[in-house]
């Protein structure tokens, strides 16, 4: 082959190699698992059992489980996340538009806010529709996220609760798909880390936004990333320590064990929790447990909010 | 850290091409130099200057065979200066230097003048080498080399490039990524017949935009570029 004839056959080749990434598309809302809650059924949480939807390490299914019982009126009841169905997440994803988007983090950075919430009020962030903005009937919903100093002032006022805490730059309900979606986003966004290590930051935050979120809870994210890379690299550093199970060996049972946030998480997800987590929470808004979404990683009951993400849609 | 190590590994490679040069001009090496053409017998430079074609004597900066140059590459090679350089002036190179991102460059180089060469290249990056198949990216640049040990295109260089890139999710519209680049390089490019190797390493200095639901953010910061190129030359 003359020098010619491989650029003939080289830069088209190129080309086609780009057309092929480029129409490659994964699905964005994939099914739950068959046995996502089925597996559970039978087994009576306890006081001791923690939430969430655990894989095959470490964590038993008698002692975590996507269920938390707890106590109304004097009488003990069980409260069991939802599976969200493909269908839900789409909802979720395009039936609603936030009016007044989340703004950016200048310069791709955050810091805490001056004024910290007062941890002793019980904030929520809720979803307030606002249906008199919508010009057709086909269109999004549009909705206000406003914080309530309670759970019982947000109802009061007509707003659907979407999480504990409040509102930050994930708090959207496209962002909440995306939560719902990636039960467990501790795999790609190390993914996402990776990329940024060997090509670029820009590539590490277009690699998390591309997983569906916002750009501002792609930035929350992208933080958290970089910020547990600078503190836990020691920790988080080999591929042994990465492969580590996210849980611990959780013997449950009455006097066993007194699990704590750090103590139920492997070491690396236990210094990003210590050094990343609380800035995340203050910029992001949203977390799993607030939301009351289990995730592999098992946690206790009393910090999970029971809230079932069905929005409804107000009458026209 | 990786851009003072960059800084670094760019140092001794330029250190390493100063030296080389400075040991050329040293005082001690011309006459001992001059000597050995001295002592090339009269009987060996007829044959090589027949075989060359060249008449030496006619015109001191056309090429003639000398000692150092070696006779059996004369279909593709010319001698210089008692070097063997390729008669070539352009090169295709594939780079593949940035592998472990999946960054797979495409290059072509043409030899203007004796010390300088242009380019341009498009690369694409596959991140699924890091397990990533969500994300694409592509980007285009180019540059100009100066050559400071050799005769374009081969030999130790220094590189300026600038450039454009596009890191995109596959299927996902809403994302988009998208650049400046503009990088420094220092580097070695070896022919042998028409096979091309080159080797660079530098630095990056990069602004980029990423773009969300018509939500953006700018930032810039330095990477390091790593090139190792094979290709033809022609």
């Amino acid at each position: 082959m003359t020098v010619f004839g491989l650029g003939r056959v080289a830069i088209p080749g190129l080309f086609a190699l780009i057309a092929v990434f480029a129409c490659n598309a994964p699905p964005l809302f994939p099914e739950p698992p068959a046995d996502a809650n089925s597996r559970f059924e039978g087994l009576e949480p306890e006081s001791y059992t923690l939430f969430g939807r655990p894989n095959e390490d470490g964590v038993s299914s008698e002692c975590c489980m996507p269920s938390c019982p707890f106590e109304e009126d004097g009488e003990a009841h069980v409260w069991t996340a939802p599976v969200y169905t493909p269908q839900d997440m789409e909802t979720l994803y395009w039936d609603w538009e936030l009016v007044t988007p989340w703004p950016v983090f200048a310069g791709n950075e955050f810091r805490p806010p001056l004024d910290p919430p007062d941890p002793r009020v019980p904030w929520v962030c809720a979803v307030v529709p606002r249906p008199e903005l919508r010009n057709d009937s086909e269109a999004p919903m549009p909705y206000d996220l406003v914080d309530y100093p309670s759970r019982e002032a947000a109802e009061a006022a007509g707003a659907m609760v979407t999480h504990r805490g409040r509102c930050g730059a994930c708090s959207s309900l496209r962002n909440l798909a995306i939560y719902i979606a990636y039960p467990d986003l501790t795999e790609p966004i190390r993914e996402c880390a990776l990329v940024g290590i060997f090509d670029s930051s820009f590539s590490r935050l277009a690699c998390i936004a591309s997983l569906g979120f916002d750009l501002p809870c792609a930035q929350a994210w992208d933080f958290n990333t970089t910020n547990t890379q600078k503190k836990c690299i020691s920790v988080c550093g080999g591929p042994k320590k990465r492969k580590k199970p996210a849980n611990i060996d959780y013997e449950c049972g009455p006097g066993k064990f007194v699990p704590t946030d750090i103590n139920l998480v492997s070491d690396c997800l236990a210094c990003d929790e210590l050094f990343s987590l609380e800035i995340f929470r203050t910029a992001a808004g949203r977390s799993r447990r607030g939301s009351g979404l289990p995730s592999p990683i098992c946690r206790r009951c009393e910090g999970v909010e029971r809230i079932e993400h069905f929005y409804r849609m107000p009458e026209p | 850290m990786r851009v003072r190590r960059c800084v670094f590994v760019v140092s001794l490679i330029g250190y390493a091409a100063l030296a080389h040069r400075t040991a050329e001009a040293s005082p001690l090496e011309p006459p001992m130099a001059e000597a050995a053409v001295d002592e090339i017998p009269a009987t060996n430079a007829e044959p090589e200057e027949e075989a060359t074609g060249v008449d030496a004597t006619a015109d001191p900066t056309t090429p003639r065979a000398v000692e150092g140059c070696n006779a059996a590459c004369e279909s593709t090679c010319e001698c210089r200066k008692g070097i063997n350089v390729t008669p070539y002036k352009n090169l295709i190179l594939l780079n593949f230097g940035s592998t472990l991102a999946g960054r797979i460059e495409l290059e072509y180089e043409r030899a203007l003048h004796r010390i300088v060469s242009i380019f341009g290249g498009a690369y694409a990056v596959a991140f699924d080498s890091l397990g990533n198949e969500n994300l694409v990216g592509f980007g285009i640049e180019v540059g100009t080399r100066v050559f400071v040990l050799g005769r374009a295109p081969e030999g130790i260089w220094f590189a300026g490039t600038v450039g454009m890139f596009w890191r995109n999710p596959r299927g996902n519209r809403s994302v988009k990524t998208r650049g400046l680049e503009t990088g420094l390089l220092v580097g070695w490019t070896g022919v042998w017949g028409r096979f091309a190797l080159s080797l660079g390493a530098g630095a990056t200095y990069n602004y980029g935009r990423v773009s969300v639901l018509g939500q953006s953010v700018g930032d810039s910061e330095f990477n390091p570029l790593f090139k190792i190129g094979i290709g033809v030359a022609f």
